[in-house]
């Protein structure tokens, strides 16, 4: 079975981020920018796929500016086998990604697309979702266990209420959770190694796609920073603070 | 000519860097020095695995056949880690010495499996680092360094930093792989390189620091008195890396020049990270002294390093020595030639 892993390049989760100036987004000159890390679990739990004899070969496809293809050659230091990289150098929302990742799973037919669930900078949530719906897949979404047993795959989500299982028949889509597994470090030999795999470079008009922005950006603004906490003495006086605070009755 | 750092170095050391956050964290060190044992073998699996102990084997022995400045720039990074695993010494510094010795193919591959590990004795330190556990003894006799099976040990010594594990020296015997001077040029600059990696590491503790700790309403970062400790610290290791970077380059290249320039990278490594730790302790305030704040596992062994391979004033007068007997020559014409 092939696997079809979507990573894509965000500000490292480490990065305190900051706004700019005018306030039309993130200030992202002079950052380190790693793979998203829920795409890094993705990548992960393909490579166990891979290792317990399920997969066969494992894809992985960025969209983004050119300097993506350094995420790509982090995931194929973990274990990717080749890659794809559609270079946009402006930003490609959601239903644009979801739309070419629709058409590379026509040109690759994988038996599994697993994604993360969001990526950290716009944390949409949407992309997965997309791409079961444009594909007619189904979709097992915040997967925290995925198990392959023949032509299904049994996915344990993560819900507001526990654990929810879900049986899927491949091809189908899965988007990863924190839980799922502990990604792998790339081995210095396997970094090298990752220099010669194969790193195919598309664009959307090749997909036929086009990625125009349908969203404008408005503003972007620092959350209000938190006031300090005040002492009381004992629960009368908090009970009397939440009550002139009015979160209590 | 572009100084810069290539990509595709730069992704190696940072690949280096995410590895020993994630694996050794202040948590690790603090386990390793509870245990008493100060080593771990699951570390030194992961160490091999990631690929450390084979970073200057070359291919045809299962290395990857990187360079020196390669292995200074990730030597930066243990010292940041203040990685304790005999690693420096047995793969870092011990294979540049085997390759120029030759016909040490299969002890080379054994470097980079972690099967062997070798031990370096040399008369400019009163100890041997990390003999326990070593299958190898490289030491000096009479200015030539003898290659044998590490059998008989010297006693127990103490050290300064209780992550290092120091034996006494003992008689020097084995097969003849080339002259000691280039042991002392290789440990000394990857000593340095560890001195820049533990300056940084401990310039960010405290900033960090200064930056959460209020004084008078208001984080001490602010103050000047504090600024300036760290702005200053920030300087000297922007002017301690060039010198590190020359001094792997000129080894790696074999210039004449290479031991002055590697003392002059080890003499400014050493004093940066003395003096970084000392702004970082102030920084702290009292209790940056204690073993309860992290600061103590990086400030000791930036003392432990002040005095391994050639203290200051070993590497002084071979500068002295290099610039007043004329090989070196400064000035206008000649130092930044």
């Amino acid at each position: 079975m092939k696997v079809l892993v979507p990573v894509k390049r965000v500000i490292d989760y480490n990065v305190k981020p900051r706004v700019k100036m005018d306030g039309s987004g993130v200030d992202l000159a002079n950052v380190k920018m790693s793979m998203n890390p829920f795409d890094e679990i993705a990548v992960e739990e393909a490579i166990r796929l891979k290792e317990k004899g399920v997969a066969t070969e494992i894809v992985a496809v960025s969209i983004g500016e050119a300097k993506a293809q350094e995420t790509l050659r982090t995931a194929l230091a973990m274990g990717a086998d080749r890659a794809i990289l559609i270079v946009s150098e402006t930003e490609v929302e959601p239903l644009g990604v979801a739309k070419l990742l629709a058409k590379v799973v026509a040109e690759e037919a994988p038996g599994l697309v697993i994604l993360g669930k969001q990526a950290i900078d716009d944390d949409s949530n949407q992309t997965g979702q997309m791409l079961a719906a444009l594909t007619g897949r189904p979709q097992g979404t915040f997967a925290s266990k995925v198990e392959v047993e023949g032509d299904t795959v049994k996915v344990t989500r993560e819900v507001d209420g526990g654990l929810e299982t879900v049986s899927l028949k491949t091809p189908a889509i899965i988007t990863t959770d924190l839980r799922l597994n502990e990604p792998r470090y790339a081995s210095l030999p396997n970094i090298m190694k990752a220099k010669s795999k194969p790193l195919a470079q598309k664009t959307p008009a090749d997909y036929g796609v086009d990625v125009t922005p349908r969203l404008k950006t408005l503003k972007v603004s620092e959350p209000p920073k938190r006031q300090a906490g005040i002492k009381v003495a004992d629960v009368d006086e908090l009970a009397a603070k939440l009550k002139a605070l009015g979160v209590a009755a | 000519m572009d100084f810069r750092i290539t990509e595709d170095r730069a992704a190696l050391v940072d690949s280096v860097r995410d590895y020993l956050a994630g694996v050794h964290g202040v948590e690790r060190l603090r386990a390793l020095d509870a245990d008493g044992s100060a080593r771990s073998d699951e570390l030194r699996q992961g160490l091999t695995e990631m690929g450390l102990r084979g970073l200057l084997v070359p291919e045809a022995q299962g290395g990857l056949g990187l360079s020196l400045v390669d292995a200074a720039l990730i030597a930066v990074e243990l010292g940041r880690a203040a990685v304790a695993e005999p690693l420096v010494d047995g793969a870092f510094v011990a294979v540049p010495l085997l390759i120029a010795a030759g016909g040490q193919e299969a002890l080379l591959g054994a470097i980079a499996t972690g099967d062997a590990q070798v031990a370096l004795q040399h008369p400019v330190n009163g100890w041997v680092a990390d003999f326990d556990g070593a299958t190898h003894l490289i030491a000096d006799r009479d200015g030539r360094l003898l290659l044998d099976a590490a059998s008989a040990r010297g006693v127990a010594l103490d050290s300064v930093d209780p992550l290092r594990r120091l034996n006494a020296p003992v008689a020097a015997k084995g097969d003849d792989i080339g002259a000691s001077d280039a042991l002392l040029d290789h440990a000394a600059l990857f000593a340095a390189a560890q001195g820049v990696g533990l300056a940084e590491a401990m310039l960010a503790q405290a900033t960090d620091y200064a930056k959460v700790r209020t004084q008078f309403g208001q984080p001490i970062g602010s103050f000047q008195a504090v600024k300036h400790h760290l702005a200053s610290a920030a300087v000297a290791i922007e002017f301690a890396r060039p010198l590190l970077l020359r001094a792997a380059l000129a080894l790696e290249q074999g210039l004449a020049s290479a031991p002055v320039h590697v003392s002059h990278a080890k003499l400014a490594a050493a004093d940066l990270a003395w003096s970084v730790g000392e702004a970082a302790i102030q920084v702290h305030g009292a209790m940056g002294y204690t073993y309860e704040v992290d600061l103590h596992f990086w400030m000791k062994r930036a003392w432990a390093l002040a005095g391994a391979w050639g203290d200051r004033a070993f590497h002084l007068a071979r500068i002295d020595a290099a610039v007043i007997g004329g090989s070196l020559p400064i000035g206008p014409a000649h130092s930044f030639a």
